[in-house]
């Protein structure tokens, strides 16, 4: 009941920030330099012609009528048209979403089951050979950029030891594709029973997902490794101790719950980051994702496409601070709706 | 040495040695402590901060943090050696025969747990019974320690509570267990007087009548005064003095006790109230000789010099100085502390 009545108040909050964004992101790209009329228009145009189109494109009537129009379409669906793709807008971004999704969750949830107990023993085990093994690999996942770690793993583990499929985008070239249900490959390919695309979507999945993993994992287990050490030196978990509470139920019941509020933010941040794209490694495995689309229309100046992305990002982002927060509310009785 | 071992000793603490390894150097936080509690007393643990007293608590249940380690000592507990137990047996005995109160007591609540949930929890732990059964024994528990409304109070989380009811909540958890000996560090620092006063009577009202003891850590002399038997004080890390309380107020040996007594508001007796000068001295390089003669109105070239040892100063009273074992010839004169004040 109290959950409810704070989901709500959350979802009607989010109406003026959306409001805020769309607004941002309207304004950049109507007071950026250059006309967008002469994409459309050759050398020879005539500048009636021009005036023309300009009306035609509604370019001709005050700002902020633009911007309602622009909203309007935004709230039926219509991003408007890519010239590059020649298609529209939203669905390109529905066709790449999926892609992007899949990876960075999975590349997420691999870093939150490694990084948060690897934080938690070098916590509980601060200085020990278990706490060094993961200062060594945090301090790699921290001063290693993604795109070399990216290369080298392809070296490794695809090129010398074969291990892996080459980067070739999401399956195989010899598979195809599961039905689009959800357009999640993993997922699809399990619905219909599809094995032996479920079997090649996850090699394909797998070098992208470790590399991403790795860079992930190491701010977490710091984080959560901080976060432990913090709890453990508390006044409550000395009190717990003072009445007999064994070591395992100190770590697990009482140290850990706390421990995770502040590496929650972090892992939020990260997520919200990630599911805009990431343009560096969906390029290296040819990763047909969000970031990528990005990254080429930016290239061509495919101004809608460019805006319907950055607008779908925001309201990601939004969306996973909303779903973090719901999940503070839920575990902190601190805070209150 | 002639060991006298009372029947009524309960917890017997000897040559207790807990230091800190700094990057500074050594904090000798209790250096060569030994003292005994007396089954159905109270006896007042004082000191200025800093001087040990919270340490000696935790090293009593080996509960001394990182990088604080107890070098030497034994603490006899009914007649079990505790530092000799093992980890395992140490857990059985903290929380049963020996509970603690803390000094901030919503700090040493769990925010993310009911206070319900957290008092059920350390008696289901302790009596192996079911979960039901421990949540209706902490309700009562609850209600023993004069909460009102229990049962809608046990679903409260400690934010949602007021200091002193966390307190009573802490008192309540750490009496379920029937202790042989509760601790309590400063359990009323940050509540108000009338609040003060029904946490002090809850803890007099279950020692006494279970028999068991109680070590009252605190600074404040009146609370001592009020609730204590037997009395000790510290300062950096030593025990200067000990003895009945009666005795201790009435005939202080050891000049930082007369100091603390001098700087003690009193209401019966029109004085101005003294301050000892200076403060509690560097805990890695601590003076040579005896600790307090930088700050001692009496102290001679031998206090530099010479460690006192402790020596009888009346009947069950001990106390370390040289002008009371006589190696210096001097009166104390009251007057020294008064003399003090601007």
């Amino acid at each position: 009941m109290r959950l409810l009545q704070y989901v709500g108040k959350r979802l009607l909050q989010l109406i003026p920030v959306l409001l805020g964004v769309s607004i941002i992101i309207f304004t950049i790209s109507h007071v950026l330099p250059g006309n967008p009329v002469y994409l459309f228009v050759g050398i020879d145009t005539t500048p009636e012609e021009i005036e023309a189109i300009t009306k035609r494109l509604g370019l001709d009537k005050p700002l902020h009528e633009q911007y309602f129009i622009w909203l309007g379409n935004v709230l039926r669906g219509d991003l408007g048209d890519s010239w590059f793709t020649s298609e529209s807008v939203a669905q390109d971004l529905i066709r790449r979403f999926p892609a992007t999704f899949e990876m960075t969750t999975a590349a997420l949830l691999l870093a939150i089951a490694l990084g948060v107990p690897l934080g938690v023993l070098s916590a509980v085990y601060r200085n020990s050979w278990i706490d060094n093994v993961s200062r060594g690999i945090t301090l790699l996942g921290v001063s290693v950029p993604s795109f070399w770690l990216g290369l080298l793993l392809i070296y490794v583990l695809f090129f010398l030891l074969r291990i892996f499929p080459p980067p070739s985008g999401r399956i195989g070239l010899l598979v195809s594709p599961p039905d689009r249900i959800t357009g999640l490959y993993l997922v699809d390919s399990l619905v219909t029973g599809n094995w032996k695309a479920f079997i090649s979507s996850a090699q394909h999945l797998a070098l992208p997902v470790i590399t991403q993993a790795l860079v992930t994992l190491a701010p977490i287990t710091r984080l959560m490794r901080s976060s432990m050490l913090e709890v453990l030196g508390s006044e409550y978990i000395q009190a717990a101790r003072a009445n007999g509470v064994p070591d395992r139920q100190i770590y697990f019941r009482d140290a850990l719950r706390n421990a995770l509020l502040a590496p929650l933010t972090f892992v939020a941040l990260v997520y919200g980051n990630l599911l805009g794209g990431s343009v560096v490694l969906e390029r290296i495995f040819a990763w047909p994702g969000i970031g990528r689309y990005a990254l080429e229309s930016i290239v061509v100046k495919d101004y809608n496409a460019v805006q319907g992305f950055v607008l779908l990002a925001a309201v990601l982002y939004v969306l996973v601070f909303l779903i973090v927060d719901i999940l503070y509310f839920v575990i902190d009785p601190r805070i209150t709706a | 040495m002639i060991e006298v071992r009372n029947q009524d000793t309960l917890l017997e603490v000897r040559g207790l040695h807990t230091y800190f390894y700094t990057y500074e150097g050594v904090v000798k936080a209790v250096n060569s402590v030994s003292y005994r509690l007396n089954r159905g007393e109270i006896t007042g643990l004082v000191g200025e901060s800093g001087s040990g007293k919270s340490v000696t608590a935790q090293s009593i249940i080996r509960l001394v943090k990182a990088p604080g380690r107890i070098v030497e000592g034994e603490v006899w507990l009914d007649g079990q050696d505790l530092m000799s137990c093992s980890e395992a047996e140490m857990q059985t005995v903290r929380g049963r025969k020996i509970s603690m109160i803390f000094q901030e007591p919503r700090a040493a609540l769990n925010p993310l747990f009911t206070v319900g949930d957290q008092i059920s929890r350390v008696i289901q732990l302790r009596e192996g019974c079911s979960r039901s059964v421990a949540e209706r024994h902490a309700v009562e528990m609850m209600r023993a320690v004069e909460i009102a409304d229990p049962d809608r109070r046990a679903s409260a989380y400690p934010h949602e509570l007021s200091g002193g009811m966390c307190q009573r909540v802490m008192v309540a958890m750490a009496l379920s267990a029937n202790p042989l000996l509760l601790i309590a560090d400063e359990p009323t620092t940050g509540l108000d007087v009338t609040v003060q006063a029904q946490v002090l009577d809850l803890i007099r009202l279950r020692v006494k009548s279970a028999g068991s003891a109680c070590l009252f850590i605190t600074h404040d002399l009146g609370v001592v005064a009020e609730l204590c038997e037997r009395v000790i004080v510290m300062y950096a890390g030593r025990v200067v003095e000990q003895g009945p309380v009666a005795e201790i107020f009435s005939n202080p040996r050891h000049p930082y006790t007369q100091g603390l007594i001098a700087s003690t508001l009193r209401v019966d007796i029109d004085k101005p109230i003294s301050t000892i000068p200076g403060t509690v001295p560097d805990a890695v390089h601590l003076p040579s000789g005896c600790t307090f003669h930088p700050r001692c109105p009496f102290a001679e070239e031998l206090c530099q010099q010479e460690e006192p040892q402790m020596v009888e100063a009346g009947r069950d009273h001990t106390t370390r100085c040289h002008i009371v074992s006589g190696r210096i010839e001097r009166e104390m004169l009251e007057e020294a502390w008064t003399l003090e004040t601007a």
